[in-house]
C-alpha cells in the first residue's frame, strides 16, 4: 500500500513539479551539483523561491544583487514565482525534496508546510546569528512547539491610509481619526466625508467584489479582533461569536450608508485610492509604495484606528524558511544570506513593509523614509492568523460567507454560523 | 511513434488509471493516506457545494454551446463569402483565440469592472443606466461577463472548422442551382446548411466537451462568485484537490465528471447518427 501510495503520489508530484517548474530549469541541476559536492567545495548558487511580483521583487532583487556583489562562497539566484499557485508548487516541490534552497514562505502558511516535513530547524544551523536583534513576537510567531522553523523578513498588516486633501474638505484632522475610539466616533467621521464627497468618490475604499475578496475578510478580521473575538480556537471555529457579528454587522452597515460602495475588486481598490477618488482605503502596507508613485496623491498613513473596540488589526510576516533536504554547508550559506537581507532590510522597507531587526527599525536610514515610520506600531497590533495546517481552506470558506452577507444573501448572524459549519467540518 | 506513445501513456493514460485508485483514498496528499473505499464518492452525493457546481457546469454547457456554435458558423458564412472585408471578420474571429487566458480575463475584467472599467462609464454617460451596473456581485451578470468572454475567446476555433467544411462543399452545386434560379438564401438552406452536417456534429460535439471543462474564466473572473454561484466543477476539484489537498475528493469528482461527459457524448452520438442515416436512407 504505502508503496503504492509512494508511486502515485510522486507521478502526480513529478508531473506538477515538471509543470511549475518551467522557467527556472536552473533549480534542479543546481540542487544536483550541490547535493553531489559533499562538503568539499564549499562555493555555488542558491536558488531563493519567492512569491514577488513587482514592486516586491524589485526590492528583494536589488537585495539580492547587492548580497552577491560582496562575493559570498554562495551567491544567491532569486526565481519569482507566481503568486496564485506558489504554495501549491512549493508544498508538491517540498514533498518531492525536489524545490529551491531556500525560500519565502508567509508566516500563515507555515502550519500548512510543517507537515511535509521538510522544514529545517533554523537554530539547529551552525550560524553566528544573533537572535537577539530579531523582535521577539515575530520570533515567536514563526515558533511551533519550541521548534523555529522560519527566520521572520518582515511584517506586513493592513493599515488606514487617508486623502489628506478630502478629509481637508470634510474638515477632519488626522488627529480625529487616529483619536477614533468607538464605532460612533468612526461613523461620525465617515458622515462628515461622505457631505463632501462627489458622487464618483468613494467614503471609504475596501476591496469587496470580484475574483478576490481577501481585503473584505480582512477587514471583517481587523474588526472582529478589535471587538475581541476570535477566530479558531484549537479545531473550532469562533468566528460567529457576538464580536464577529457585530464585525459583519459594522461593514454591512458602511455599505447601507453607502459609505462603502459595493462592487470595488481588489485591483480597483488600489486604483480608486490612487487616483485620489478615495477618502479612507483599508489595505496592506505594500501599497504605500504603489500610492507614492502618484506625485499629486497628498496622502497618509496610520494604523487603523480602534473603531470596534481595542486598536487591533490583522498583519502576516514574510518568512524565509530552509528546507531539510539540503546540504548542512547549504543551509549554513542560506542562513548567513537570510541574516544579511534583515540587516540590510531598510530597502525590503520600501516597499511597506515593517523590517523585523531592532537595529534596523532604529535605524536613522529606516526612521528618515516617509510614512514606513507611521506604522511601525502596528508591530504590535497584529492578531495573526491561528495556527492550523487548514488556514487557507478555512480562509476561503469564511470569506466567501462574508462576502455573501455583505451583499445581502445572509444576515451576518446566519452567514457567520455558516462558515462556522463548514470550517468546523474541515477541521474535524 | 513510440515516443509519442511513452508520453501519451506516462502523462495521460497512466494517471487516467491512477486517479481511479486516488479516488478511493483519504487523506491528505503528501501524507499518509488510508484506504476507503467509496467514500468519497458517497460523501459527495451528500455535498451541496458538488451539486451547485455541477449544476453550474451544466448551466454554462446549455448557454453557451449554442451560443459559441452559431456564432462560429455566422462567421464562418460571412469570411468565407466574396464580400470585401470576409477576410477581415476571419481574422477578427481567430484573433482572440491566439490569446492566453490570463489575457482574455483581464481584458474583460477591465471592460466590466465597476467605477474603473470603461462599459459602466459609457452606459451611464449614454444614460442607459443610472448608477455603476455591479456585473460581478450578481450572478446572472456574472454569468454574462463569462459567456461573453468565453464566446470571444473561442469562437475562432468552431469558425475555422466551418470554414474547413464550407471549403468542401463543391462550387457546381452553387453554379448548378444558380442557373436553375435559386436565391442565396435558397442556396444558404439547401446546400450549405445540409452539407455542414457532418462537421457541425463534430463541433457540438467538442464544444460541448469544452464548455464540460471550463475553469479558467470564472476562477479568473469571477473567483466562482457572487458565494459560490458561478464556481463550475472543475474549480471546485481544484479548489479541493489543490486548496485543501484533499486529492482523494477531487479525484472523486473528477471521476463524476468524466461519467457524464461519457454518458453526454454517448447519448449525443446515439441521437446524431440515427438523425444522418434516416434521411441518408
Amino acid at each position: 500500500m504505502a508503496k503504492r501510495n509512494l508511486a502515485v503520489s510522486g507521478i502526480v508530484l513529478l508531473l506538477m513539479v515538471s509543470i511549475l517548474s518551467v522557467g527556472c530549469g536552473k533549480t534542479q541541476t543546481d540542487n544536483g551539483s550541490g547535493n553531489g559536492g559533499t562538503g568539499g567545495a564549499a562555493t555555488g548558487e542558491l536558488v531563493f523561491w519567492a512569491p514577488f511580483g513587482g514592486g516586491d521583487y524589485e526590492f528583494m532583487k536589488q537585495i539580492v544583487d547587492a548580497y552577491n556583489a560582496t562575493a559570498p562562497d554562495f551567491t544567491v539566484e532569486l526565481v519569482s514565482r507566481e503568486w496564485g499557485t506558489y504554495y501549491q508548487g512549493l508544498n508538491s516541490a517540498l514533498i518531492a525534496s525536489s524545490g529551491p534552497d531556500f525560500f519565502i514562505a508567509h508566516q500563515s502558511k507555515l502550519a500548512e508546510l510543517i507537515p511535509t516535513e521538510k522544514l529545517q530547524d533554523v537554530r539547529q544551523i551552525e550560524s553566528d546569528v544573533d537572535w537577539s536583534t530579531y523582535m521577539e513576537a515575530q520570533v515567536d510567531a514563526v515558533t511551533f512547539e519550541g521548534v523555529q522553523y522560519a527566520v521572520p523578513l518582515d511584517t506586513h498588516a493592513m493599515v488606514l491610509f487617508y486623502n489628506k486633501d478630502i478629509l481637508e474638505r470634510a474638515g477632519v484632522s488626522e488627529q480625529d481619526l487616529s483619536g477614533v475610539n468607538g464605532i460612533e466616533g468612526w461613523n461620525a467621521i465617515l458622515d462628515k466625508i461622505s457631505k463632501v464627497v462627489s458622487a464618483d468618490e468613494h467614503v471609504l475604499d475596501i476591496a469587496n467584489s470580484g475574483a478576490n475578496t481577501v481585503q473584505q475578510f480582512w477587514a471583517w478580521y481587523v474588526l472582529n479582533a478589535q471587538a475581541g473575538g476570535s477566530y479558531i480556537e484549537g479545531d473550532e471555529a469562533v468566528l460567529n461569536g457576538e464580536a464577529g457579528v457585530q464585525a459583519m454587522d459594522i461593514m454591512n452597515g458602511w455599505a447601507a450608508e453607502g459609505y462603502l460602495k459595493k462592487g470595488i475588486d481588489d485591483a480597483s481598490s488600489y486604483d480608486i485610492f490612487k487616483s485620489g477618488k478615495a477618502a479612507l482605503n483599508f489595505t496592506g502596507v505594500w501599497a504605500t509604495g504603489n500610492y507614492e508613485t502618484n506625485p499629486d496623491l497628498n496622502f497618509g498613513v496610520m494604523p487603523i484606528p480602534a473603531i470596534a473596540g481595542e486598536q487591533k488589526t490583522w498583519g502576516d510576516s514574510h518568512t524565509f524558511a530552509i528546507p531539510t533536504y539540503i546540504d548542512g554547508n547549504r543551509k549554513e550559506a542560506a542562513l548567513a544570506f537570510v541574516d544579511w537581507a534583515n540587516e540590510n532590510a531598510v530597502t525590503w522597507a520600501k516597499a511597506g513593509h515593517v523590517p523585523v531587526k531592532k537595529t534596523v527599525l532604529a535605524s536613522e536610514e529606516y526612521l528618515a523614509m516617509p510614512y514606513r515610520s507611521d506604522y511601525m506600531e502596528v508591530l504590535n497590533q497584529v492578531e495573526y492568523y491561528p495556527v492550523t495546517d487548514m488556514l487557507g481552506a478555512a480562509n476561503d470558506l469564511a470569506m466567501i460567507k462574508i462576502n455573501e452577507s455583505f451583499l445581502g444573501k445572509y444576515a451576518a448572524k446566519e452567514a457567520l454560523d455558516k462558515a462556522k459549519e463548514e470550517i468546523d467540518n474541515l477541521l474535524r | 511513434m513510440l515516443p509519442f506513445m511513452l508520453m501519451y501513456g506516462l502523462f495521460t493514460l497512466y494517471p487516467l488509471f491512477n486517479g481511479i485508485f486516488m479516488s478511493l483514498r483519504g487523506g491528505r496528499l503528501g501524507r499518509p493516506q488510508e484506504f476507503v473505499g467509496l467514500a468519497n464518492y458517497a460523501a459527495l452525493f451528500k455535498d451541496s457545494y458538488f451539486y451547485e457546481a455541477f449544476g453550474n457546469t451544466f448551466l454554462f454547457v446549455f448557454v453557451s454551446t449554442p451560443i459559441i456554435v452559431l456564432l462560429g458558423l455566422v462567421f464562418a458564412l460571412v469570411s468565407n463569402s466574396k464580400h470585401r472585408g470576409a477576410k477581415v471578420v476571419k481574422i477578427a474571429a481567430f484573433l482572440p483565440y491566439i490569446l492566453s487566458i490570463s489575457v482574455i480575463t483581464s481584458i474583460w475584467v477591465y471592460t466590466f469592472k465597476p467605477y474603473i472599467g470603461f462599459l459602466n462609464s459609457y452606459l451611464i454617460r449614454l444614460g442607459v443606466v443610472g448608477d455603476q451596473v455591479l456585473w460581478f456581485d450578481r450572478a446572472p451578470l456574472a454569468w454574462a461577463t463569462i459567456i461573453i468572454a468565453t464566446t470571444w475567446w473561442t469562437v475562432g476555433f468552431n469558425t475555422i472548422l466551418f470554414i474547413a467544411g464550407l471549403q468542401e462543399i463543391p462550387d457546381e452545386l452553387y453554379e448548378a442551382s444558380s442557373i436553375d434560379g435559386a436565391t442565396k438564401w435558397q442556396q444558404l438552406k439547401y446546400i450549405t446548411l445540409p452539407s455542414l452536417k457532418g462537421v457541425t456534429v463534430m463541433i457540438v460535439l467538442l464544444q460541448i466537451i469544452a464548455s464540460f471543462k471550463i475553469f479558467g474564466q470564472p476562477f479568473l473572473m469571477t473567483g466562482g462568485g457572487p458565494g459560490t454561484s458561478t464556481r463550475p466543477l472543475v474549480q471546485y476539484i481544484y479548489e479541493k484537490g489543490f486548496k485543501d489537498w484533499n486529492a482523494g475528493y477531487a479525484s472523486a469528482m473528477s471521476y463524476m465528471l468524466l461519467l457524464v461527459i461519457i454518458v453526454v457524448a454517448f447519448v449525443y452520438n446515439k441521437v446524431t447518427s440515427n438523425d444522418g442515416g434516416g434521411k441518408g436512407a
